[in-house]
């Protein structure tokens, strides 16, 4: 046995030792030439944000937050009426701008134009329709259940939604979830458990109560554009999440195609999106 | 070698013999070849009257010599006639043998790499290659292994799919587009465990050949390249066989005669042993890594001119990581092969032979992720793809004329395909989806070839048409095929090919970073059969430089495709298993939806010098090549570089004899890296919040610049093999040693994204890795043949 162990750990150490080395490939990257990047989701009700930035070369020693932001764009947004307006910027969060919508209301159905200007960055420009009609909740509870494979209760979501009038631009939907502990409630990872049906949608989800009072469960009724960038957001943390260390799992399991831009801003990135939103909110004692 | 040792032995004991004899020796010499002039090495030559076997060299040559007077010799060979030669032996005698094969050209196995130089000349072909088992065994092993797909990577044209991958691309091809064959039987994966070895046992492979362009019309189903590996046919006479045992894995085969002279059987198999040591280490988490092949092979040759050959074939793998303890998990990843093969041949006349066969071939993945004991959700998901064949075949081949010669024949293939079944629980909540539909699909196909010979020169025509029949869809393929050969002066030959293929089955390759993932793609009503028209040209040119000879070969190509697919951005074959299923990012309802059909180019030359004599022998093979996409749903539509285009391929292959006991071997292999599409730069996202605010700095995202713009570092390595020829209790025996990857060069075997470190802003760092997977590795093997 000493000797079948002795030989193991021969092969183990020739194959291991060196088996897997990893190594962090330095990129000259080949685009030199930084891009304007913007976000904006508009929704009715609520003042328009723009976020604006740039990129950085991938591969770069270390990333500051500043290299990111850009503080001296002009930001204007147009309606379909032809009535335009200039953000101004938020003098706390740099690269921020803001326009409050008693000036210029955002409206269900209507589409409305971004362009945003900044020194040595090409021009950018979006369009979005916010959706003429938000989906509500058919049916939405959160369930308790008993699970003797952990010796406790676990929670599951289950939702479901009528299709509304699409447009001619399409709406896509999503189900964002909140938890109390959330510093900021963002609504993100809208995309996981949702099936389509014959007429309309349903969602399955964990939630994970711990010791969390309260949930919100938002209903969003997303352009495609914020849609189609919901999902390549949640795509590109997934792939991250599982090849952070390139485990063996992780390297079968994981996403291995190509992942999409998914932007409609002209000649930059990012997203400028809109929607609408219903939630709920469920407390776990109920 | 150890026919040349049994030579050398031989005449030894009858040049004793001989000279104790009263009347004088006379010396008989010659040739045993075949009858397209290809030298057997493996001929014997018995002489009943003093009960002594001789055998042919590695260049069929035999030599020996006899006191005068009448003999019959019976030469004979694996796969050819006995031919019975009465001889009145009083003078010194030069006797050339030519072997009659009753399954002749029909005899796909008819190919031998023992040509001199100048038969490559006067048998040049666009684009094929042979490599024999004296040549795989005469190569560098990697981890105890000599490989002959491995082999095959060092051919002009061909580059390694990874780094320590036996998968091929040929001429631009994806590792898909090639049609590997094990005796004739087509394999749906040739390798094990993702392709560190390939799925052929070195001890009986015989030889291998690679068609890279002019196909003949017998092939059809794959549109880049063709490789037929044969098994060694058991002998007939003795029991014999061979034992290997290396670092990772062991391996043995067995010639057994059953009837003298009429029926044999070949037993070989093989199996690593790491997951054996493995299982020592009761310490933490475990990885398992396994396979093994078996072969069997029963030839019953009951008339001089018939003969039945039943085969089969089986192999496994699996790979294993478990974590024991309180949250068990276990990550698995397996597959299976099974083929099983009737031949049935008959050498009718001296111009007429056929060959009737049926064939079964059975392929199976799987992959396994098993959460038991997960607080929040355990759950278990098992996916398969498996595809099952069944074929009947039949081909002839006529010879009129001594310069006509016709081939043509027929197959019929049901394939059973359930390309990708998901099934398991989540939290106990049972679940089976079928992720793509099962399929029963008819391939009917019919080719017919001929060959016409002219003074120097060879025209090849052909045709090959299919049908591919998956309701409720027909695709139908008419594929011609040509080549030409001229040969000018002794030396130099020029050649020139062109060849239709089409492919009606394609496996879904993964476009972005990471390990592949099997699932097989039949053509339907909307993805159509991938065609490729190959173009090339070249020629073949002998060389005397100094006492060596060398054949410097060059070959043009221009290869064209259609119809080949790829997933769209955001999907991957995770995406096919999960599609219908809930919990992923980008999903459809129409497996059609992640797909995208487009064009493809390849445009190439390749070079080879050779030097097949003397103590140092080897080749140098240069490819260049310019592979391009273009599809209308990728990189805005625009043409951009293939996964496979990779622009410099160099082998150097060096074989040194340093006497009869010692020989030295090395490789050096380089190519460029493979193109991969990797982020340009790195920007922060955002997001609303409930509120109806904007949370900054999410998440990095990232910005791609045009498809594939990067590269993967370039590949290069040098192996060293060292053999020492021994012998053992009376038995040949030889011990390799081996050095892989000698400078210990970091080749990528794969990229992927990671994150490294904490930034200024809170969020991990995004880096490019790159894993390599072969350092410098030691081998040692040791053979023994009884």
């Amino acid at each position: 046995m000493k000797f079948l162990r002795g030989i193991f750990l021969l092969v183990i150490s020739l194959l291991s030792i060196s088996c897997v080395r990893e190594d962090i490939i330095p990129l000259k990257s080949g685009s030199d030439q930084q891009k304007l990047v913007v976000f904006g989701f508009l929704t009715p009700g609520n003042s328009v944000l723009i976020r604006v930035g740039k990129t950085q070369p991938f591969g770069s020693a270390e990333y500051k937050a500043a290299d990111f932001h850009v503080a001296d764009a002009a930001v204007t947004i147009r309606n379909n009426e032809g009535l335009e307006r200039q953000l101004e910027p938020v003098a706390t969060q740099p690269g921020l701008f803001k326009l409050s919508q008693t000036g210029f209301p955002i409206r269900p159905g209507q589409t409305y134009h971004l362009k945003v200007r900044a020194p040595s960055l090409e021009t950018v420009t979006a369009i979005t329709t916010v959706p003429a009609e938000k989906a509500v909740w058919r049916s939405v509870s959160v369930n308790g259940f008993f699970d003797e494979s952990y010796g406790g209760l676990t929670y599951e979501l289950n939702g479901s939604w009528a299709s509304v009038n699409e447009g001619a631009s399409g709406v896509s939907y999503g189900v964002a979830l909140i938890y109390s502990y959330d510093e900021a409630k963002i609504l993100q990872y809208e995309n996981e458990g949702i099936r389509p049906t014959n007429d309309g949608y349903v969602v399955k989800r964990d939630i994970y109560f711990y010791n969390n009072l309260v949930t919100d469960v938002a209903l969003i009724t997303r352009d495609k554009h914020y849609g189609e960038f919901s999902r390549v957001s949640e795509l590109t943390n997934e792939v991250l999440n599982y090849f952070d260390n390139a485990e063996f799992a992780d390297i079968i399991s994981g996403f291995k195609g190509v992942i999409p831009q998914g932007s409609n801003v002209q000649n930059g990135l990012g997203v400028f999106g809109s929607y609408l939103i219903e939630s709920r909110t469920f407390h776990k004692d109920k | 070698m150890k026919h040349l040792l049994a030579f050398l032995i031989l005449t030894f004991y009858v040049s004793v013999t001989a000279a104790q004899s009263v009347r004088p020796s006379r010396v008989i010499q010659g040739t045993i070849s075949n009858n397209r002039g290809k030298p057997l090495l493996s001929a014997k030559v018995f002489v009943p009257k003093t009960n002594i076997n001789y055998a042919s060299n590695n260049q069929g040559k035999f030599f020996f010599s006899l006191p005068e007077n009448t003999y019959q010799f019976e030469v004979s060979a694996p796969g050819y006639l006995k031919q019975v030669i009465e001889i009145s032996l009083l003078t010194d005698t030069v006797l050339d043998v030519v072997m009659e094969t009753p399954y002749g050209g029909l005899a796909l196995d008819d190919v031998d790499i023992f040509a001199i130089a100048s038969r490559k000349v006067s048998n040049a072909v666009s684009g094929h290659n042979t490599i024999d088992g004296a040549m795989i065994e005469d190569l560098p092993a990697v981890l105890g292994e000599k490989d002959v797909m491995r082999s095959m990577q060092l051919m002009p044209g061909v580059a390694a799919g990874s780094e320590g991958s036996t998968e091929m691309n040929v001429r631009g091809g994806s590792s898909d587009q090639n049609l590997i064959m094990l005796d004739n039987v087509p394999l749906y994966n040739s390798t094990h465990l993702f392709g560190m070895y390939s799925s052929f046992n070195p001890l009986i492979v015989k030889n291998a050949s690679i068609y890279t362009g002019a196909f003949p019309a017998a092939y059809g189903g794959k549109i880049s390249s063709v490789t037929d590996v044969l098994t060694k046919t058991a002998s007939m006479d003795s029991l014999s066989g061979s034992v290997e045992l290396g670092i990772t894995s062991a391996k043995g085969m067995l010639e057994i005669p059953l009837i003298e002279g009429k029926s044999s059987l070949l037993l070989a198999g093989r199996r690593t042993f790491i997951d054996l040591l493995q299982s020592l280490d009761r310490s933490g988490q475990s990885e398992h890594f396994n396979f093994y092949d078996l072969n069997a092979v029963w030839t019953y040759r009951y008339s001089e001119k018939s003969s039945l050959k039943l085969s089969a074939y089986q192999e496994g793998d699996a790979v294993r990581l478990m974590t024991p303890g309180d949250v068990k998990r276990e990550d698995a990843f397996g597959k299976k092969q099974r083929t099983m093969a009737i031949q049935w041949r008959n050498f009718t006349t001296g111009k007429f032979n056929q060959e009737v066969g049926l064939q079964y071939n059975l392929y199976r993945s799987r992959i396994l992720e098993d959460r038991p004991d997960l607080t929040y959700g355990p759950y278990r998901h098992e996916f398969t793809s498996q595809i099952k064949d069944l074929a009947a075949t039949y081909q002839f081949q006529y010879r009129p004329l001594d310069f006509l010669d016709l081939r043509a024949g027929s197959s019929y293939t049901q394939h059973r395909l359930q390309p990708a079944y998901f099934s398991g629980h989540d939290n106990h909540q049972p679940f089976s989806v079928y992720s793509l539909p099962n399929a029963t699909i008819g391939e009917v196909s019919g080719f017919a070839e001929v060959n016409l010979t002219y003074g120097s020169g060879r025209v090849v025509l052909g045709v090959r048409a299919n049908q591919f029949h998956s309701r409720p869809k027909a695709y139908n393929s008419l594929e011609p095929r040509a080549s030409i050969s001229q040969q000018v002066g002794n030396t130099l030959s020029l050649k020139a090919a062109y060849a239709k293929m089409s492919q009606p089955t394609q496996r879904l390759v993964n476009p972005g970073l990471g390990l592949p993932l099997d699932i097989m793609y039949p053509s339907d009503e909307y993805i159509k059969p991938q065609v490729a028209d190959i173009f090339s040209a070249g020629f073949s040119k002998d060389l005397k430089i100094g006492n060596s000879r060398y054949t410097l070969s060059a070959d043009g190509y221009l290869k064209k495709m259609e119809n080949i697919i790829s997933l769209k951005d955001g999907y991957d074959t995770r995406s096919v298993i999960l599609h219908n299923a809930a919990n992923t990012v980008f999903k459809t309802e129409n497996i059609q939806d992640m797909l995208v059909m487009g064009k493809g180019k390849a445009i190439g030359a390749d070079f080879m010098l050779e030097k097949k004599e003397g103590r140092l022998s080897g080749w140098l093979s240069y490819s260049w090549i310019r592979a391009t996409h273009q599809f209308d749903g990728l990189n805005g539509g625009r043409e951009f570089r293939a996964a496979e285009d990779r622009t410099h391929v160099f082998n150097a292959v060096a074989n040194w004899k340093i006497n009869d006991a010692w020989s030295l071997s090395a490789t050096w292999m380089f190519s460029t890296g493979r193109p991969i599409n990797v982020p340009e730069s790195v920007f922060e996202s955002s997001a609303p919040t409930l509120e109806g605010n904007h949370a900054a700095a999410v998440s990095y995202l990232y910005s791609y610049g045009e498809r594939n713009s990067h590269r993967m570092k370039s590949f290069h390595k040098l192996d060293v093999g060292l053999t020492r020829k021994l012998q053992l209790w009376d038995m040949d025996s030889e011990l390799n040693l081996g050095l892989y990857n000698v400078y210990n060069r970091a080749n990528a075997s794969f990229y992927y994204m990671g994150k490294s470190f904490v930034g200024e802003s809170g969020l991990r760092h995004p880096t490019l890795k790159a894993v390599s997977m072969f350092p410098v590795l030691p081998a040692v093997s040791f053979k023994v043949r009884f």
